[in-house]
């Protein structure tokens, strides 16, 4: 039981980061109708701003933690409106943005192992290493910071997105970008937005990683995990991509703990295939054929 | 082997393998990563099959493509129905090339798992490799070219208006799949031949990439544009080994670049061909000739 | 349309030129060591450092009037794209550069394709890979231009076990394997081999695919079954660094240690979870912290302290390549490969910059005597604690 309960602990623990990475991704799907393969690399940005700014500038965590989320917003509008945008407007077939995005993706990643190295740092943080001890169950600081910081995220996320007017209008064009356009919404203003809140998930998302894990430039492979799990949520939901993540998370354990560690990967994406074969839209999505 | 060779034999095999990419991203519009998981199956196939039971390459190579091509109903079946959106079959191809790596590098009788597949005859020297990617590139220049290439591009351009002029639009899809995972599996069979040893590591997710890449920088709904861009590629990096550090910052940005300035492809979806020198020279001739005559 | 090709045609001829130009243009012949190695990528630390200190030792080298009176050159390749490259730039080094040896790559499956290429050019090659296969050929028959320039992994695992087994009086291990990863793969099979061979005991045998980054769930079921060590034969050292901290924070660590080898003897290791492998034991080839090394490491950390990449041992395998060819190179008096192929054969008790004596086994071209430390993690540091041999 004790073993079945720790187990549980570690699966929703990677399943929260998993979460908070696919609500990032689902909510530039739902809007933008593609799939932003740069996640990871703007991801890893944010850590590295959070590491930098603790053993640089000797910050302290929760204003690293900010400054993370601020410089990965910073440069999500950055690849928003050097990248994507103009080939929005040159309205250029999705095929071509998702190439854009891969490239985005290889280029920030590159970057970062040529200019800041290629090795892996820990994250300077003392008081996040700590192990809490619960009885039956032991969870270092980190994840339950992460737990915390991750539901209030996504609390303000919800709040702003159905309790603003800004929200209403970013919903709006989720449901119809063109029309909301010709309502009079200001795209531009609703895209920036969008990838504001995204940069804020993937720095927050980039800084529990290199808390949890480690600091290094290749982290951003993660990503793929979570376009896994907000496929498995219904791609472009926002609670499926948090449903989705928990859910990847806590099958990985499981499997690793009771069936394969070996095979584990293996039944990620039989997971995916067999939801796409009997539940096309996910848990929880919507309309998955091609708008017009 | 001469390096200039070694080289040659790199095009070949790359080649085949972007022409089936041509075929599923650049005509059908199909974005995936995970040919390399097809490769890895034509080349483990054909090995084994050759270094346990003897049987000729050329045959195994074969055997290796239609079971890699088979393999791709996998993911083909479950994300090409329905009209699934693209990024569903991204992923989960994606995935696929991920399963291949991790299932490979478990199987330890004939696969030899991780520890890699050693002692392949090395059969691929430059004439069968350049005959191979000649009966590829023609076959592909063949299928595009013909009625099927035209459905492919009405699917990646407008897929519902294909399917309301009554194109079966998923069984062209899977159709284009199935002859693109065969193509990269007989460029698997052609590398396991040239390496002599393999892991289920040397499949990796770059290598998807680079076919990616030449299809991008040679440009969407062209053969020619690919197959140069393919050419390029392969001898570049030996030709800039000075910025080698530098060589994957600089793919990523190009490849933003011409999705920004050039989406249609460093030659579009135009085909290079001898044709309008043809007619130029004959105009000349005929110039000239009138000139000739008039002068006189 | 045209534009466009103009200036592809114009790149080309550039690049073209560029190559010329690096071709050409010598003077005096200097005896050229060919280096390949992985410069870019999340491992470029493995092949940038490997240079730095070849390149220092050429230095010094040519400031001492080169070998043979000629001046000595590295050009070294990057081969971290796929093992492609490394037929290709073994091809262009041979073909192109002219080398004279090569020294390279890191990394089996690099290596093992390499064979044939260097035979039938004659050009010695001193990879530094793991595996049999660098070496020997399927049917056990060796390789005739191909020299391993670092232990072979089998026999550092079967020492550890040893070593384990009789010095520490441990009986129950457990294994974490990457099974994706062939060096990984093979340390397991060898230390399983020869730990259960002296009566040890396996308890439980767990694994983890490349890039893993959670193992939670594998070390709460390897506890389940009391090991008294996790034998870890790990490729890279995030990953340990990563299942130490987890096994501390499962609450497991006072009573589970961890074992490994030298894959993850990498000082930043110490950085990134050096109180969570506090008693963890290595064997490694030879240690980094013990004085004889003092001089090499502030001298390298001088240098290259810009590179932010710290001194490895794999760098000191490839210096130990070098200083092979070296010593193959002043006692055949000659640059020709079959007598630097001879010469090489024929090395006896050579120091190397890792310390011990080398020998150069004829039959496997592996090194004998190569002298293996325990290292124990220490107040966050590795610490020899003895020097051992089966």
């Amino acid at each position: 039981m004790n073993i079945f309960l720790q187990q549980l602990i570690t699966g929703l623990s990677i399943g929260s980061v998993y979460a908070l990475l696919a609500v990032g991704y689902a909510l530039i799907y739902s809007i933008f109708d593609f799939t932003n393969f740069a996640f990871g690399a703007l991801m890893m940005i944010g850590t590295y701003a959070a590491f930098y700014s603790i053993s640089l500038v000797n910050f302290p965590l929760l204003g690293a933690i900010i400054i993370a989320m601020l410089i990965t917003a910073v440069a999500s509008i950055l690849v928003e409106i050097l990248a994507y945008r103009p080939m929005r407007e040159k309205k250029a077939s999705k095929l071509y943005l998702m190439i854009t995005a891969m490239g985005v993706n290889i280029f920030i990643q590159n970057l970062a192992i040529q200019t800041i190295g290629g090795s892996v740092k820990a994250f300077p943080s003392d008081w996040a290493k700590q192990v809490v001890n619960f009885g039956i169950v032991k969870m270092p600081r980190s994840d339950i910071l992460a737990a915390i910081i991750s539901l209030a995220m996504l609390a303000i996320l919800w709040f702003f997105l159905y309790k603003s007017r800004l929200g209403l209008g970013i919903r709006a064009s989720a449901y119809d970008t063109r029309t909301a356009g010709l309502m009079g919404l200001n795209v531009n203003i609703i895209s920036l937005t969008v990838f504001a809140i995204s940069g804020f998930t993937a720095g927050l998302s980039g800084v529990f990683f290199g808390m949890k894990y480690a600091v290094y430039p290749a982290m951003g492979g993660i990503s793929n995990k979570a376009f896994i799990a907000a496929v498995i949520g219904g791609l472009g939901s926002l609670p499926g991509a948090v449903i989705g993540g928990i859910a990847l998370g806590l099958i990985e354990t499981m499997v690793s703990a009771y069936v394969s560690t070996t095979f584990r990967d293996l039944f990620s994406y039989a997971t995916l295939v067999l939801i796409l074969l009997f539940l096309p839209n996910g848990l929880l999505g919507k309309n998955i054929q091609d708008k017009l | 082997m001469g390096y200039a060779k070694g080289i040659l034999i790199l095009m070949s095999i790359n080649i085949v393998g972007v022409c089936g990419v041509i075929i599923l991203t650049g005509f059908t519009g199909l974005f995936s990563l995970g040919h390399a998981g097809f490769m890895s199956i034509g080349a483990y196939v054909a090995a084994i099959l050759t270094k346990y039971f003897g049987i000729p390459f050329l045959l195994s190579m074969l055997i290796g493509g239609l079971i890699a091509s088979l393999s791709s109903l996998i993911v083909g079946y479950p994300t090409l129905r329905g009209k699934l959106k693209g990024d569903y079959f991204a992923i989960a191809m994606m995935g696929f090339a991920e399963s291949i790596r991790l299932l490979f590098s478990n199987i330890y009788p004939y696969f030899n798992g991780a520890l890699g597949l050693s002692g392949i005859p090395l059969k691929m020297n430059l004439t069968t490799s350049l005959i191979i990617c000649a009966i590829v590139v023609y076959f592909t220049f063949r299928y595009l070219n013909s009625q099927h290439g035209k459905l492919l591009i009405s699917i990646r351009e407008q897929e519902v208006a294909a399917e309301l002029i009554g194109v079966n639009v998923t069984k062209e899809k899977l159709k284009s799949l199935l002859i693109s995972a065969f193509l990269c599996g007989i460029s698997g069979g052609m590398m396991a031949f040239y390496y002599t040893y393999m892991t289920p590591n040397t499949f990796s997710a770059e290598l998807s990439n680079n076919m990616l890449a030449a299809v991008v920088f040679g440009g969407m709904g062209s053969i020619s544009g690919p197959v140069i861009a393919t050419i390029i590629l392969t001898a570049l990096p030996e030709l800039l080994r000075a910025v080698a550090r530098w060589r994957l910052v600089i793919y990523g940005l190009l490849m933003i670049i011409v999705m920004l300035f050039r989406p249609e492809g460093l030659l579009g979806n135009k085909e290079i061909s001898l044709y309008p020198f043809i007619k130029r020279i004959k105009k000349e001739k005929k110039v000239r000739d009138v000139t000739i005559k008039e002068g006189k | 349309m045209k534009k466009m090709k103009r200036i592809i045609s114009l790149l080309l001829v550039f690049i073209l030129m560029l190559s010329l130009v690096a071709c050409g243009g010598e003077k005096k012949d200097p005896i050229k060591i060919g280096f390949e190695g992985w410069s870019s990528g999340a491992d470029a630390y493995m092949g940038q450092v490997a240079i730095a200190v070849l390149q220092d030792y050429i230095d010094n080298v040519n400031a001492n009037g080169g070998w043979l009176g000629r001046q000595v050159e590295l050009v070294p390749y990057d081969i971290s794209k796929d093992f492609s490259e490394s037929i290709n730039a073994t091809n262009r080094l041979i073909n192109q550069d002219k080398v004279t040896a090569i020294i390279g790559p890191d990394g089996s499956p690099f290596a093992i394709p390499l064979g044939d290429i260097v035979e039938n050019a004659q050009i010695p090659l001193l990879p530094y890979g793991s595996n049999a296969a660098v070496t020997l050929n399927d049917d056990g028959s060796v390789k005739p231009y191909v020299f391993r320039a670092c232990p072979v992994d089998s026999d550092s695992a079967t020492v550890l076990a040893s070593y384990v087994y009789k010095e520490m009086g441990v009986r129950r291990v457990a294994t974490l394997i990457e099974t994706t990863n062939a060096y990984c793969v093979g340390m397991g099979e060898a230390f399983v081999k020869a730990f259960t061979s002296l009566g040890g005991e396996i308890v439980a045998t767990e694994s983890y695919p490349v890039e893993e980054i959670e193992f939670r769930a594998q070390l709460t079921k390897l506890a389940e079954s009391k090991p008294e060590y996790i034998f870890m034969p790990a490729a890279a050292y995030k990953e340990v660094g990563n299942a130490a901290k987890q096994l501390k924070e499962l609450g497991f660590s006072d009573n589970i240690k961890i074992l490994g080898t030298d894959g993850w003897y990498i000082p930043e290791l110490m950085g990134i979870a050096g109180p969570e492998l506090e008693g963890a034991h290595l064997i490694i080839g030879a240690d980094m912290s013990d004085p004889e090394f003092a001089d090499i490491i502030t001298d390298y950390n001088k240098k290259h302290g810009d590179l932010d990449m710290e001194l490895h041992i794999y760098a000191l395998y490839a210096l130990n390549a070098l200083q092979f060819i070296e010593h193959a190179i002043l006692e055949a008096g000659s640059t020709e490969g079959p007598a630097i192929r001879d010469a090489l054969e024929n090395i006896k008790d050579l120091e190397v910059s890792t310390g011990g004596k080398w020998t150069l086994d004829p039959k496997t071209h592996n090194p004998k005597g190569s002298e293996f430390s325990i290292v124990k993690v220490t107040d966050s540091q590795f610490k020899t604690i003895t020097k051992y041999t089966d």
